[in-house]
């Protein structure tokens, strides 16, 4: 049952700084609810009140200016899956689309998504492949770490009492890129990630001159693995390559996960889910069916 | 590595059951104004009953389905139907509306017999009239029951339907132990990821025997519903027990197909007239499901060579059982 004994709906976002600040962790920030209240309902985390975000005009749209794009932490999934102005990520419009179900996606936020720490968070792996920052606010100022810094552990951030995150940043990336997100779930919808992978890769000249590769559900929190980079750097696209990659990726999660009974299973399926989305990213279509 | 592979699993499964009473009763009250009111215990879930009741009573009074309500499954005011269960309802209660709508008929024939001065053997109702040989006799049903009701006859009729009880042998089991069996064949076409293990189904193509197909959008929506948990079975459904303590015991950790996970499926309703059933009718609610996940694992064991024995056909089982297999062959 809910229990709590404070609901604030301020308008503005020094309204609501004031409201956090002062109350140290008693009052808990409230965005789109879709992991908060089934927490809450549980008993799982027991806060005095909350604070809804939600009427606050600040942390809400999407814009870009040249070739940074600014995406309030309020977005939904669905406002981020089905932006026009997201057509240079498609890896964040592919992670956003794989969360849930519409409903969700109608509720659910990219800020949420940051601050509920889990480490199956689908936005946060494109968002990583990204370098997104995120930009924090909080009544004694604001600040700005990347995403994949202020994660910490299974639904540990490193936001301050009193800090909210307001918006996320990041660079398109360069000309010639392509980018994607696969997500390996037990179902199509409705399913949580027991794999994702985002790739972005930039081509000059037919070879593959820049490389950003995030791996999520694969402990704690979904980050960006170098030497998967390193595999794809300086290649031209070929069937050999895509092989190559998909063995460095299950050697990778192998390492990632050490002894956890899941290794045996993750290392073999990373294989399948790399094979996916490079098969795309390079020849446009799905792996072949033998 | 993803493979392809076609599965076929057939079934047949009792409707009926005879190994104890099985009873279902309806009452039919033909009106005045030409319509009618049925009364059946039987409890509409989802599958469509009342509609199928209600096209069992129109076509026996002669009248549209816009003119027959329904009311059903209050204990109130309902007769025993017996539960929605076993494949039964449209076979058993199917056959207590169609013998109910009959007495209620025998009425209106005998009093339109009178009137018109005829055999009411030879006498039928469609379409609101009363038919003698191949045409209208001249007299509207209204006008008949009118008749009826102004001699104080009421145009009632109840119905009861129990297949012959045949009891089983007590010792041995044996006997017969339905009034009549539906029959199916659905085959499958699958594709593995031999890495990942996911097995997406493709295509199913579902063929049942129903008797005769009452209403066959109806009999569609059974199978593909049918077959929608047969998907269910055969990769997803699984309760986890821990120490007495059922692990997955909500919709969140115990998953069902959603609908992006079913393939588009192809039933084909056969109508192999069954004589005990309401024209012809047998029943399709379980029957749609018994064969899919035995396609389903046929398809699979046919993409990938191996044959698994346990359901659900998981990532990991799937995974697991290509490393087996590839290190059986090594040694």
């Amino acid at each position: 049952m809910l229990n709590l004994s404070a609901y604030h709906q301020p308008k503005s976002l020094p309204e609501a700084l004031a409201l956090l600040g002062s109350s140290g962790r008693a009052l808990r920030p409230l965005a789109g609810g879709t992991d908060l209240v089934p927490a809450l309902t549980k008993g799982e985390t027991e806060p005095l009140g909350l604070v809804d975000l939600s009427r606050i005009p600040e942390l809400r749209g999407i814009s870009r200016v040249d070739n940074q794009i600014r995406i309030g932490s309020l977005s939904t999934f669905g406002e981020i899956e089905n932006s026009p102005l997201l057509l240079a990520v498609p890896l964040l419009r592919e992670a956003a689309a794989a969360v849930g179900s519409p409903q969700i996606r109608s509720q659910g936020t990219i800020g949420g998504n940051i601050a509920n720490a889990s480490p199956a968070a689908d936005t946060v792996t494109a968002l990583a492949a990204l370098d997104a920052v995120a930009r924090l606010e909080s009544a004694a100022g604001s600040r700005s770490v990347q995403v994949s810094e202020l994660l910490c552990g299974v639904g540990q951030t490193k936001l301050l009492p009193g800090e909210v995150i307001k918006e996320i940043l990041f660079q398109v990336p360069p000309q010639g890129s392509r980018s994607g997100f696969v997500k390996l779930g037990r179902r199509k919808a409705l399913a949580i990630a027991r794999m994702n992978l985002a790739l972005v890769i930039t081509f000059e000249a037919g070879r593959i001159s820049r490389a950003r590769v995030a791996l999520g559900a694969v402990g704690p929190n979904p980050s960006r693995r170098p030497a998967l980079e390193l595999v794809l750097l300086g290649q031209e696209p070929s069937r050999t390559l895509i092989d190559e990659f998909a063995m460095a990726a299950s050697k990778e999660v192998g390492q990632m996960l050490g002894t956890r009974p899941s290794v045996s299973y993750k290392r073999e399926a990373v294989k399948g889910i790399a094979r996916d989305l490079l098969q795309r990213l390079f020849f446009g279509a799905g792996q072949v069916v033998g | 590595m993803k493979k392809r592979g076609y599965g076929i699993g057939s079934m047949w499964y009792g409707i009926g059951s005879t190994a104890a009473t099985n009873p279902s009763g309806a009452f039919v009250d033909f009106l005045d104004d030409g319509t009618a009111i049925v009364m059946s215990g039987c409890a509409d879930i989802g599958q469509g009953s009342t509609t199928v009741l209600a096209q069992i009573a129109a076509e026996t009074l002669g009248v549209g389905l816009e003119d027959v309500v329904v009311i059903t499954a209050d204990t109130g005011m309902t007769p025993d139907s017996g539960p929605s269960s076993a494949s039964r309802q449209t076979y058993i209660s199917g056959n207590a509306v169609r013998l109910a709508a009959e007495k209620a008929r025998e009425q209106v024939i005998a009093k339109a017999a009178e009137m018109l001065d005829l055999d009411p053997g030879e006498i039928r109702l469609r379409d609101g009239q009363v038919w003698y040989e191949e045409e209208p006799a001249g007299k509207t049903m209204i006008e008949v029951i009118a008749q009826c009701r102004g001699e104080g006859i009421l145009t009632l009729g109840h119905g009861t339907f129990n297949p012959a009880t045949t009891k089983l042998d007590p010792a041995t089991g044996q006997g017969v132990p339905y009034a009549t069996y539906a029959f199916a064949t659905q085959i499958a076409e699958v594709e593995v990821d031999t890495e990942t293990g996911i097995v997406e189904v493709k295509k199913i193509v579902a063929a049942h025997d129903v008797g005769a197909a009452v209403n066959p959008q109806n009999v569609e929506g059974q199978i593909e519903g049918g077959c929608s948990m047969g998907v269910g079975y055969a990769l997803l459904e699984e309760v986890v027990v821990d120490g007495g303590e059922i692990k997955n015991p909500g919709l969140s950790s115990y998953l069902i197909p959603t609908a992006l996970d079913m393939p588009e499926v192809f039933p084909m309703i056969v109508e192999a007239q069954e004589p005990s059933g309401p024209y012809g009718a047998k029943g399709v609610g379980e029957p749609a499901l018994v064969p899919t996940a035995a396609a389903i694992a046929n398809a699979v064991a046919d993409a990938l060579g191996i044959r698994l024995y346990d359901l659900p056909l998981t990532p990991e089982r799937i995974v697991a059982a290509i490393k087996a297999a590839a290190s059986s062959q090594h040694e």
